[in-house]
């Protein structure tokens, strides 16, 4: 508690002091995160494995691979994206420097998840010391070895006072919470992100909330069946189904429901054998509590495929449900975890309002070759993101914003957007001393002529691009005139 | 009705999907145009009675900028709503990948009373263009604006979509209680807690454009005459009571006497011998605020100004001189026309003085050598800066107007307030053919595969 103010204490000292100004050390910090990645693979490997019986290459292809990206990516483009943004200037402020100006906000606090421990916790990290801040790193403590790696490997390799990795369960997290930070970047539940959100409230703290739902499915009847039953299962089932943007369930017709349940079958074996339990890349439940949560919701709905489990190694068999109705336990809650219910609905239209009778999800995902059918369902729905004919995907964009709508979350990130958002964008004008007469349309005493002469030149700024260097000339000789015109008056009195 | 059915109802209203036409929009902000024009008279009138504001103020200051925001988006709506191309990687290729600005359903809108009109409807301005209903909530301290504000804005306006809702402080909690897409929430930093609180609840976004005390150094090098007669406009419009007025001037002990008879010349130009004469100078809105303004001068003997008359709630145009940083005056953000100078020796002190206290929302630098301006803008922050001149940033609608800190977070004007009131929705259309591309990604994984994936 007092160890905890110390760490931020002296995480805020260090930012103020001014190093993490200069990019070349931000580019320093952000080289020897990508060193920590390459020589210490086999540790960060261990730890997954441990955590969440992910393989070596399911390790490498969903959390390596993404943070490596957006390391190079930041390091790239940084001297970009910290550099003044020039706007467009209107008639008045013809001649003065008109810029946005990024600046740092000073320290973040990051809280990680435990589903891609390395992903969310650094991906963000990239983000804040980029944009040239200092961050508190908070590891989930649910994906425990992960989070005693980060603590052991990160003082290592980054400067220890501007990026202190604290761990701890959840006191410790709201003791954190109390202290005062300039931007609070959470990935986790709902619930838990309106706490996070109340606690910065009370210090006017800008917030991130990287939060979850249900990704609804739909399957157009009329697509390729079996590449979209392909994409889905990959999607679902990577991790276990322990990611917030896996395809939580599926909404199709009747008609195609015994054919979606043969290609899903398919797939499972395709990718994970008859037997997923002795399997290396399907993946394990991160602990008993979830275990028995997940398994809880299959109550009530008929099991098409899989259901077999495993308490002592927390395995759930990858599983398909039928006969699911909105009443049933699967579709209470988000299920984070390899169960995949399958709801008819009698076409897109009952398919839209199923979605829309909902919260707002982190995706939703369509499967048609219909292009029409794809944007009616981007007209008609809204969710943090929309990936038509794939899964998971479109995290792997960096130029595509990343984040939640409503109850799914608030903020966005990846690639320039992290910068973006643990950044203060701040506006400059920088005018002259000079051409005070023209200021005089401003001053009082205010006559009914020097407002209309306002008027003018205000309301004319917005034609600005589209004037005419003719038209352009006649404004700056009416200014003019008016300058020459309040000169005599004010030196007449 | 209560605030529960108002707000059911412009959800209902928004559901039924007749914003998303960008011709309803447009046509929604031709009414509000048609509004802003007809109705001046009555605006001003309104305004003179909640503020003393004069005729041709207000026009000046919140009409014209109000216009400018309506004409901007009516201009450019087709072009914000639109789909904005995105950069594709080499997996996407062949995709489309773009983001697609949404509506994101019921604003609510809480105006201030300082420039009732200004920071109501230009929100406004925003949350239609994007597409999405609002519920309107204007300060009830600006009395006379709110009441007008209720009475037009449903004549010219979708009703149900835009409903006003007047009331005092226990309205608003009230209505905090329930759930909305988004608050905007202009005024004071103590009352952005209580709503950002409340938003959190439901998980709602907020934009909170709130005070502080904006900084203004004067540099000794430079014309201070023509820098004191901007700052004096700045300080003195509205009586003091705009969020970006610059609150105390910090300069070098030197140039401290000029500075106090260049603000009192230009005083004298401006309003006149008796400002309370003038029929351009303003008054405190409420007793209230008069008693808070004149206890913060107490103890202090001010070299212009001073006087005041409390059955007018006027307080005259004000200078204090060598002002101690602990000083009540110091303390809180001023929001009247007192104007404090507190001398430093040097810009370094200058910056530190800034630095030891909340991020405000605008800093004020007049100085005419660049490489100094440079270094004042690194190493201190706030929402804005305006060099050389006072509160100008507000006007550039290209530029995002917001706080930092204490001082707020969120932005609009133009197409920030559009981009701040919109869903903006990553989409990524792919195909269900070149199923051979995505075989590296799946189970069983192999080494070899990970390079066709990235």
């Amino acid at each position: 508690q007092q160890k905890l103010k110390l760490v931020v204490q002296r995480a805020r000292t260090s930012f103020q002091t001014g190093r993490t100004k200069p990019l070349e050390y931000r580019i320093q910090q952000l080289k020897s995160l990508l060193s920590l990645i390459s020589d210490r693979r086999t540790d960060i490997a261990d730890s997954l494995k441990k955590d969440l019986g992910k393989s070596e290459n399911g390790t490498e292809l969903f959390e390596i691979m993404k943070l490596e990206g957006e390391i190079r990516l930041a390091i790239e483009k940084l001297a970009e994206w910290a550099a003044p943004r020039p706007v467009e200037k209107n008639f008045l402020t013809i001649t003065d420097e008109v810029y946005i100006q990024p600046e740092p906000l000073g320290v973040v606090l990051i809280i990680g998840a435990w589903n891609y421990p390395w992903a969310v916790t650094l991906v963000p990290l990239v983000g804040a010391i980029a944009a040239g801040n200092a961050a508190v790193i908070k590891p989930s403590e649910v994906s425990s070895h992960s989070a005693k790696v980060m603590e052991e490997l990160l003082p290592q390799y980054l400067d220890k006072d501007m990026y202190p990795v604290v761990t701890g369960g959840v006191s410790e997290t709201q003791e954190l919470l109390k202290l005062r930070f300039d931007h609070v970047f959470y990935t986790g539940n709902s619930t838990v992100g309106k706490l996070v959100m109340e606690a910065a409230a009370r210090h006017l703290t800008p917030v991130t909330l990287e939060l979850g739902g249900k990704s609804p499915c739909y399957i157009d009847k009329n697509c390729d069946i079996a590449v979209a039953c392909r994409r889905i299962t990959w999607g679902k089932f990577v991790n276990c189904g322990q990611t917030c943007i896996a395809p939580d369930y599926i909404l199709c017709e009747p008609s195609i429901q015994s054919r979606v349940f043969e290609e899903l079958k398919r797939s499972i074996e395709e990718f994970y054998t008859d037997n997923p339990k002795t399997f290396e890349d399907y993946g394990r439940i991160i602990n008993q509590r979830h275990f028995k949560r997940v398994m809880a919701l299959m109550e009530g709905s008929t099991v098409a495929l899989g259901g077999e489990s495993d308490e002592s190694q927390c395995y759930i068999a990858p599983t398909v449900l039928k006969d699911v109705t909105c009443e049933s336990k699967v579709m209470k809650e988000e299920i984070f975890g390899p169960l995949l219910p399958v709801i008819t609905v009698s076409g897109v239209d009952e398919a839209i309002q199923f979605i829309n009778e909902r919260e707002k999800p982190l995706v939703v995902y369509v499967f048609s070759h219909d292009n029409k059918l794809i944007k009616r369902v981007i007209a008609e729905t809204s969710s943090g993101a929309l990936l038509a004919n794939d899964c998971l995907v479109h995290y792997t964009v960096s130029s595509l914003p990343f984040g939640g709508v409503g109850n799914s979350g608030m903020g966005s990130y990846l690639g320039r957007h992290s910068f973006d958002q643990l950044s203060h964008m701040r506006s400059c004008l920088i005018k002259q001393l000079k051409l005070e007469g023209v200021n005089s349309m401003r001053y009082p005493p205010h006559t009914p002529k020097k407002l209309d002469w306002a008027r003018f030149f205000l309301l004319k700024t917005l034609n600005f691009g589209r004037l005419r260097r003719l038209a352009l000339l006649a404004m700056l000789a009416g200014l003019t005139a008016f300058v020459v015109q309040v000169n005599y008056l004010h030196e007449s009195r | 009705m209560n605030h529960e059915q108002v707000v059911q109802r412009a959800k209902e209203a928004f559901l039924s999907g007749r914003t998303r036409p960008v011709e309803f929009r447009l046509q929604q902000l031709h009414a509000l145009q048609r509004m802003i024009t007809e109705k001046e008279t009555e605006i001003c009138t309104a305004l003179k009675q909640d503020i003393n504001r004069s005729q041709y103020d207000t026009p000046l200051l919140e009409l014209i900028g109000i216009e400018n925001e309506i004409k901007l988006a009516i201009d450019k709506l087709a072009e914000w709503a639109a789909p904005r191309s995105v950069e594709r990687n080499l997996l996407t290729l062949r995709d489309e990948v773009y983001i697609q600005p949404e509506p994101l359903g019921v604003v609510l809108i809480i105006g201030a009373w300082n420039y009732p009109w200004a920071v109501t409807l230009q929100p406004l301005v925003g949350a239609i263009a994007a597409g999405n209903a609002a519920v309107v909530k204007p300060s009830e301290l600006s009395e006379y604006s709110s009441l007008l504000l209720r009475a037009l804005l449903p004549r010219y306006l979708d009703k149900d979509l835009y409903p006003v809702v007047t009331g005092g402080v226990s309205e608003t909690q009230e209505l905090l209680r329930l759930r909305f897409d988004h608050v905007f929430y202009t005024g004071s930093s103590s009352v952005g807690k209580v709503v950002m609180e409340a938003a959190a609840r439901h998980l709602t976004p907020v934009t909170l454009e709130l005070g502080g005390k904006s900084p203004c150094y004067i540099d000794k090098d430079c014309d201070v005459r023509i820098a004191c007669r901007r700052i004096t406009w700045g300080k003195f419009v509205n009586c003091g009571q705009t969020c970006i007025a610059p609150d105390y001037i910090l300069c070098e002990p030197c140039i401290q006497g000029r500075v106090v008879e260049c603000i009192r010349q230009t005083l004298l130009e401006f309003y006149g011998a008796d400002p309370k004469c003038s029929p351009d100078y303003g008054r405190i809105i409420n007793q209230r605020h008069f008693n808070r303004i004149m206890g913060l001068m107490e103890g202090y003997t001010p070299v212009v100004g001073g006087q005041s008359d409390s059955s007018q709630r006027y307080i005259a145009p004000t200078v204090l001189k060598d002002v101690p940083p602990q000083s009540r005056l110091m303390q809180e953000e001023i929001f009247g026309p007192l104007l404090p100078i507190v001398t430093v020796s040097d810009m370094d002190d200058a910056i530190n003085f800034i630095n030891e206290r909340e991020k405000p929302l605008a800093l004020y630098i007049f100085c005419t050598d660049k490489k100094a301006v440079k270094k004042m803008i690194e190493e201190t922050t706030s929402g804005g800066v305006t060099v050389n001149d006072v509160m100008m940033h507000y006007t550039v609608s290209s530029l995002p107007f917001g706080g930092v800190g204490q001082s707020g977070m969120g932005r609009y004007h133009g197409k920030h307030t559009f981009d701040q009131l919109s869903h903006q929705r990553a989409c990524l259309v792919r195909k269900l053919a070149m199923e051979s591309v995505n075989l590296a990604r799946y189970p069983p994984q192999d080494h070899k595969g990970y390079n066709l994936l990235m």
